[in-house]
């Protein structure tokens, strides 16, 4: 799977074979050492229980339903647009089609949400969300307050219904996944008791579920074995929150929901807690977490799916959302420029050529532009910078009429 | 993948929806660390009764098969089973305002397991308190009355203060707030003079007196009594408990219908 071309900027492809369809892929970065997705590295996609193989790379994003990093340069509409419609595609080609017959599906999907709404009276919070989750993956909701992260994560939960459209958990409806601790879930705030010590707390939970595992070593693995005598009202935010994880990882679940798990945690809190959750998917579980933090989403999760206004606006690997969000853009007529020898180019994360026009995507534009000055002939540069907040406001902003970059 | 797929097909649901002694241990243990719970529900009613039941003027004064002593411990082991069993069956208030209901949710724990898991944490703190007043009078030494009846007052009080825990359910689905004890303190001190269980009835204004037959703690209290004094028995009393048991018990189910309610 190691791309010859070391030094490549590889797009690894949402490839469909046989109706069978890849992971989102990653990137092989510069070194061409190939590192997929940031924190479980390659290894991980041949284990057991995934039940899905090497991912399947393809060069230059040239496989059927890759996520083109074309669109990347469009600025953010066309870029929420052009993601939008792979995405769309993506999901459509991860189902049965159509079928509620899944024999030929080795597990189903740990979530699978179809055409979710969810109103609360005349307020839209979710509007239409269409999400597959495979078995294995760890994907980060992003996006702004109020969003519809937290909404999006009740639905899942079975803690409320859609006001339409479909969920399911493991093929089954939420409340019968929660009931047979299939999944659980730290949530946003609230939900301990002050008054039992930590490990009573977590002792609480083993018994409510069929099978749990052992107190000492979920505690353990949350990081708070040392404390397990302190009432939970003494506890630091930082403490409660790795008991919460604790309860959340008492009936092993396949699948683990987190709703900003970080919030009002200090930088090492949030790092060290970041470790026990990063420790624990290493095992192969399956984590949909909710967050502010781009960050955060890009260090921890394998895929990101952006949320504004109730809607997904963008979802993709790590890498690429994050290529969308930060570098700059670098623009040059180029008359005759070849499209594979611009992506060939080191630090190009997306190529977009529009008749004499190149768009070229990039965390290293002065390299690039030296380059272009010096080997080609290409003329008329430009280089536009975005910020990483900058870019993901532009994603995320709740204003319709969020003004266009570049020209679509 | 086959793997995965076993693993989903082992999942199970927990028997009895999760209902488990073992959380009704932990939910024992919990009322009895809140310092407040343990003063008002154990010890305020012994507090009571030794200063009403001992009075040498009137405690050995003769109450049907017993004494005066006697029938005030009943009185006591009353007030505070039921206010064992109502402060047990609040906590749901401070549990759904702490974001602890919803945390439930996410585990298999079926709401009316959760509901018996109250209801039997509130019978067990009510049988401590009436065990609690019950020892007091036998280290007192003044109540008298027939070994048996310390036995059937004693289950009656305990099984009667049930009523109570719905009581304090419904109270805890309707108050969402942290003070729900203050609430409930003043108001069962309202039921139990209006019971006759500090003063009385006999020594009320009529109409005052007829008042009082109408509060919740009435009948009940009545009742409690009635193997010790004999006597009379009036129907109006179980119709007073069953009336009373049905409109706290609708009133329970009412709000936590609506607590539960996947909006
Ligand atoms: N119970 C409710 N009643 C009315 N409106 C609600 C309710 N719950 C959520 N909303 C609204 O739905 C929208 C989405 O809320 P949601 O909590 O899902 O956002 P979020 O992405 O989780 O935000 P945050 O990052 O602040 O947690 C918001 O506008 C919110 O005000
Ligand atoms: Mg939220």
């Amino acid at each position: 799977m190691a791309d010859a071309r070391a030094g490549t900027s590889v797009v690894v492809g949402v490839q469909s074979e046989k109706g069978s369809v890849e992971k989102w892929g990653p990137i092989i970065l510069a070194s061409g050492v190939g590192t997929t997705c940031p924190w479980r590295g390659p290894t991980r996609s041949g284990s057991a229980r995934e039940g899905r193989g090497e991912p399947t790379m393809s060069p230059n994003g040239s496989s059927g339903a890759a996520l083109g990093f074309g669109v990347v340069s469009q600025g953010p509409l066309g870029a929420r647009d052009g993601l939008i419609d792979n995405a769309m595609s993506l999901h459509d080609e991860a189902r049965p089609q159509g079928s509620p017959d899944r024999s030929d599906q080795p597990v189903p999907l740990a979530v699978d949400l179809r055409g979710v709404h969810k109103n609360f009276g005349a307020v839209r919070a979710v509007r239409g969300v269409d999400l597959a989750v495979r078995p294995g993956e760890v994907v980060a909701f992003l996006g702004p307050n109020g969003a519809g992260k937290t909404s999006t994560i009740d639905m899942i939960l079975g803690l409320s219904r859609p006001t339409s459209g479909h969920v399911a958990v493991y093929g089954m409806a939420p409340q019968q996944a929660v009931g047979r601790g299939l999944v659980s879930a730290v949530m946003q705030n609230g939900g301990l008791l002050k008054d039992l010590t930590v490990a009573e707390t977590v002792a609480y939970t083993a018994h409510l579920f069929a099978v749990s595992r052992p107190v000492a070593e979920v505690l353990e693995r949350a990081g708070i074995a040392e404390i397990a005598g302190r009432m939970v009202a003494k506890c630091s935010g930082g403490e409660q929150q790795r008991l919460r994880f604790a309860m959340a990882l008492v009936p092993d679940p396949e699948l683990l929901i987190l709703d900003e798990p970080t919030q009002g945690m200090d930088v090492e809190g949030r790092r060290s807690f970041w470790r026990a959750i990063r420790h624990d998917a290493e095992q192969g579980r399956t984590i949909v977490f909710a967050t502010h933090y781009l960050e955060e989403a890009d260090a921890y999760a394998d895929r990101i799916v952006l949320i504004r206004r109730g809607e997904i606006v963008a979802d993709g690997s790590a890498a690429e959302v994050k290529s969308l969000a930060s570098g700059r853009t670098l623009r040059a007529t180029l008359p005759g420029a070849d499209e594979a020898a611009l992506r060939a180019l080191p630090g190009a994360d997306s190529v977009e050529v529009r008749g004499d026009t190149v768009l070229i995507h990039s965390a290293d534009t002065d390299a690039l532009a030296r380059y272009l000055l010096n080997n080609t002939a290409a003329r008329d540069l430009e280089i536009t910078a975005r910020g990483l907040e900058e870019a993901f406001l532009a994603l995320t902003a709740d204003d319709e009429s969020t003004p266009v970059g570049a020209e679509r | 993948m086959t793997a995965t797929q076993a693993a989903l097909a082992e999942r199970r649901t927990p028997p009895l929806g999760g209902f488990s002694m073992a959380v009704v241990a932990l939910e024992v243990r919990r009322l009895l660390r809140n310092r407040r719970t343990v003063i008002f529900t154990l010890i305020a009613p012994v507090i009571f009764f030794l200063l009403f039941g001992l009075n040498s003027s009137y405690a050995n004064q003769r109450a049907g098969h017993g004494n005066v002593s006697a029938f005030i411990m009943i009185s006591m082991a009353l007030y505070g089973a039921v206010l064992a069993t109502t402060g047990g069956g609040a906590t749901v208030s401070v549990e759904r305002a702490l974001g602890w209901s919803r945390q439930l949710r996410v585990t298999p724990l079926s709401p009316v397991a959760y509901i018996a898991i109250k209801m039997l944490t509130s019978l067990v703190l009510g049988l401590v308190s009436v065990t609690v007043v019950y020892t007091a009078g036998v280290i007192a030494g003044k109540p008298s009355m027939p070994a048996y009846l310390w036995v059937v007052t004693g289950c009656c009080v305990w099984v009667g203060s049930l009523l109570f825990a719905a009581f304090g359910l419904f109270v805890g689905y309707l108050l969402p707030s942290e003070n729900v004890m203050q609430v409930i303190g003043f108001v069962l001190m309202l039921f139990s003079f209006g019971g006759g269980l500090f003063i009385p009835l006999s020594q009320f204004s009529p109409a005052l007196r007829h008042a009082a037959e109408l509060t919740p703690l009435y009948g009940l209290n009545e009742l409690v009594h009635y193997p010790l004094v004999g006597g009379a028995f009036a129907w109006s009393w179980p119709v007073s408990l069953v009336v009373w048991l049905a409109i706290f018990t609708s009133g329970a189910v009412w709000r936590f219908r609506r607590d539960t309610a996947r909006v």
